[in-house]
């Protein structure tokens, strides 16, 4: 039994990160409300008549759901075969899939911007996907489609981020589902063909775990914010259009139009994100472990080699989940040399020595990385110890048999998910410091955020670690005479110390390269992050041949950082774990 | 003239990854006769069994079927029996059913079915809730459901009760007698053999030289 300590201890802290978590965004509208004299049912009715609000609603739900159906086009084919069979590399493939997800947007985005660009392989086989001439020109002109290119490159990008939400969520149940459920499905009659097979076996097993993970893939599209900028700059999307009139809204008696849009804006995102988590989280819930699973080896090991076709599959995915990684280390070295008879390139270490040494407009990558492990740390130091807290009090009650209140905890903590990074950005930014103004001079500023958007990542990560430790350790260590520290290091800690780096890794990752709210937060100056300092060297006029280049090698240093991050995490990763995250 | 063989093996080779499994196996199966095959665990007695649905390929002899359908006209009864647990039992025995049928007709045969091993009203009960030998009943109906010509059964009711394991031994039998179903049983259980089958193989009997009738 707890003791009454620890159930006050708790209690404070669940407290504590609700009311972090939503006092921002609730002064927020508090604020915006006293600036339009609106309430919040009347700023959503009033939605339609919002500038460029309708064209940015439908732009958003369009690009997030072809996002969503591209991700489970790309992501299924690839999860299946890299789950039937038995790869070689299989740790690799699986952390090279993985990476995009964690992969800062503003790296992702200028990846995907040196793959459309006019030196790109893409272009030089005819799809002109930035300046939109060619086929993509004609089709344009066809169908009268503005920026076609545009937002193809958008969902191609998204579809990449995502691609390891398919491929976690699909994957291990494909590689562990008892291979003699297929075996048996084929010997009965409504089984001999393959859409037999596929209609009675494959889709209830898999379906829930498709659509959740499309669920996720149509949130995280629909409140992508660097990607958008970066890709779609003719388009606004809800993200964007409150990112762009925030730095105006909020303040009394100055452009009340930009505070409508705002808190239309944000009411009608919030809705329309709370939808889809719910969704999400019953799918979830579907998605369960009824199904018999044996070890991913043996399962594998009956099925054989991979097929060429597998082959093929897996390695073009690994080609394209690499390609823009690629594609922004290449650039950090490739210096453009345009002379009277032409452009040529040269390859050069000039753009990491410029990216070193910072300019007087821009801080050094050294300043920038010191200050985004600054903000990572102390979110880490927060994010940690908060999401382990709350999923252990979400345990204890479903231990204790109350289980409406640990889902309305557990729905709780998922929330920040739904008011996105520009929303959590918006809600310090306005909420907090247009009241108080003396919290601009705090330094440690986007730590607020970061932790508000980290924590139920460290929730989803520890609450299935928490739940799958079996009490009978604890019991074991108790009844050898091991003192109570020892007892919960050998009984409990010691099952759930992989997921623990796990989240640790990961909120690392996500603070180094969360870009929304700290863009939001720090703009221009001297506590810039990476993320920060890459879009404000990419905002830069590019007559300078080095402004891209230097670009690219912040981008690098952000990128491999990620990527060192996420490698210590897949490593302390248990086989056929799955959840996303 | 007699009634040709349902099943006929000759020369039958396996192995994995190099190791042999078996090789030079021959058996015939007579129609409706169901034969038990005795042999201890490991064998190869499962492996012939998969061998002869197609769920391995053997490398070397012949597989003959009277039929010329594999897997149409064969079931297969595996150890653990497999019920799904996203349909209920009725759904569950539907995907038997080797052509379209109507939701009447699904519904009528289901219910007889049911009833004919004791598990009357069973339809909508969720495939979790049920016992072992009530489990191994509901994937012997569905297997038998195509009205297969033959039935493999791998050690079906090795991991129930001995009580239970002697009843629905009996009931088996009584059911492929009642429909005319050749089948091959194996175990590693003299007395289930010996309960079920018309005719007990000892497993090195199987690698005796082929004799032709």
């Amino acid at each position: 039994m707890p003791r009454n300590s620890e159930i006050v201890g708790r209690g404070f802290v669940v407290m504590a990160y609700v009311a972090l978590s939503s006092v921002p965004f609730v002064y927020a509208m508090a604020r915006l409300q006293s600036v339009t004299g609106q309430t919040p049912l009347e700023a959503f009715l009033e939605f339609p008549e919002a500038y460029g609000a309708t064209e940015a609603l439908q732009f958003t739900l369009l690009e997030a759901s072809a996002s969503a159906l591209l991700t489970v086009l790309f992501g299924v084919p690839i999860a299946w075969y890299l789950g039937r069979y038995h790869w070689r590399h299989a740790t690799m493939l699986r952390a090279v899939f993985s990476v995009p997800f964690v992969m800062p947007a503003i790296v992702v985005a200028m990846g995907f911007l040196l793959l459309i660009d006019q030196q790109s392989l893409l272009f030089k086989v005819g799809l002109d996907l930035r300046t939109e001439t060619g086929v993509i020109g004609a089709y344009a002109d066809w169908t009268g489609w503005s920026h076609p290119g545009h937002f193809l490159a958008l969902i191609i990008a998204h579809a990449w981020f995502n691609l390891s939400l398919i491929i976690r969520f699909v994957e291990p149940t494909v590689a562990r589902l008892d291979p003699a459920w297929e075996e048996q499905m084929s010997l009965l009659g409504q089984g001999q063909s393959t859409f037999g097979r596929l209609r009675h076996l494959w889709w209830p097993v898999l379906g829930p775990a498709v659509l959740c993970a499309a669920s996720l893939s149509f949130l995280f599209s629909f409140t992508s914010f660097a990607l958008v900028k970066w890709l779609t700059p003719f388009n606004q999307t809800l993200e964007s259009l409150m990112a762009s009139y925030g730095g105006s809204a909020g303040i009394a008696d100055y452009r009340v139009d930009t505070s409508e849009i705002v808190m239309s804006a944000s009411i009608v995102q919030f809705l329309i994100l709370l939808g889809t988590l719910y969704l999400t989280s019953t799918l979830q819930r579907r998605h369960s472990n009824r199904f018999a699973l044996v070890s991913e080896h043996g399962a594998q090991a009956s099925r054989g080699p991979p097929t060429l076709k597998a082959k093929v599959t897996v390695y073009a995915g690994f080609l394209f989940a690499l390609a823009p990684m690629i594609a922004a280390v290449t650039a950090s070295f490739r210096i453009r040399n345009r002379t009277a008879t032409g452009t040529s390139y040269t390859w050069g270490m000039e753009a990491w020595n410029a990216a070193w040494a910072g300019d007087l407009s821009t801080l050094s990558v050294t300043e920038a990385l010191t200050n985004s492990m600054i903000f990572a740390i102390g979110t880490l130091i927060v994010a940690l110890p908060v999401g382990w807290i709350l999923a252990s009090t979400i345990h204890a009650l479903e231990i204790n048999n109350n289980h409406r209140l640990a889902k309305a905890l557990d729905i709780a903590t998922l929330l920040p998910l739904a008011i996105s990074a520009i929303m959590v950005g918006l809600g310090v930014l306005l909420g907090v410091l247009k009241s108080m103004p003396s919290l601009f001079q705090w330094s440690l500023l986007p730590i607020l955020p970061h932790v508000i958007l980290t924590v139920p990542f460290v929730v989803r990560i520890m609450l299935p670690a928490m739940r799958s430790v079996d009490p009978k350790w604890k019991e074991q260590a108790s009844v050898l005479g091991l003192n109570p520290l020892r007892t919960w290091y050998h009984g409990y800690f010691s099952f759930i110390r992989g997921p623990a780096v796990v989240a640790s890794s990961l909120t690392l990752a996500f603070s180094l390269g969360e870009f929304g709210a700290s863009w939001l937060l720090v703009r221009s100056g001297s506590w810039d992050t990476l993320s920060v300092l890459v879009d404000t060297l990419m905002s830069r006029p590019k007559f300078d041949p080095l402004v891209q280049p230097t670009a690219m090698a912040a981008a690098t240093v952000l990128m491999m950082l990620t990527f060192l991050l996420f490698f210590l995490a897949e490593r302390f990763r248990a086989e056929g774990e799955g959840g996303g995250f | 003239m007699s009634e040709p063989s349902v099943l006929e093996i000759r020369d039958l080779a396996k192995s994995f990854e190099g190791v042999s499994v078996f090789s030079g196996l021959n058996l015939r199966l007579e129609a409706n006769e169901i034969v038990a095959i005795l042999g201890p665990s490991g064998c190869g007695k499962s492996t012939l069994l998969r061998c002869i649905v197609g769920l391995e390929e053997a490398e070397q002899g012949g597989l003959t079927f009277a039929s010329n359908r594999r897997a149409e006209g064969i079931g297969y009864l595996f150890q653990q029996p497999i019920l799904y647990p996203h349909l209920n039992v009725a759904s569950n025995i539907a995907l038997g059913f080797k052509t379209k049928v109507s939701k009447k007709e699904r519904q009528t045969t289901i219910a007889r079915e049911l009833e004919s091993v004791e598990l009357t009203g069973f339809e909508s009960r969720r495939v979790e809730s049920l016992s072992g030998g009530e489990a191994q009943r509901i994937a012997l109906l569905r297997a038998m459901l195509g009205q297969p010509e033959v039935l493999l059964l791998d050690e079906p009711f090795s991991a129930l009760d001995l009580e239970t394991r002697r009843s629905i031994t009996a009931q088996t039998r009584r059911w492929l007698k009642q429909r005319n179903t050749a089948a091959i049983h194996v175990t590693h259980d003299p007395e289930e053999a010996e309960l079920m089958a018309d005719r007990v193989v000892p497993w090195q009997a199987l690698f005796d030289r082929w004799e032709e009738e």
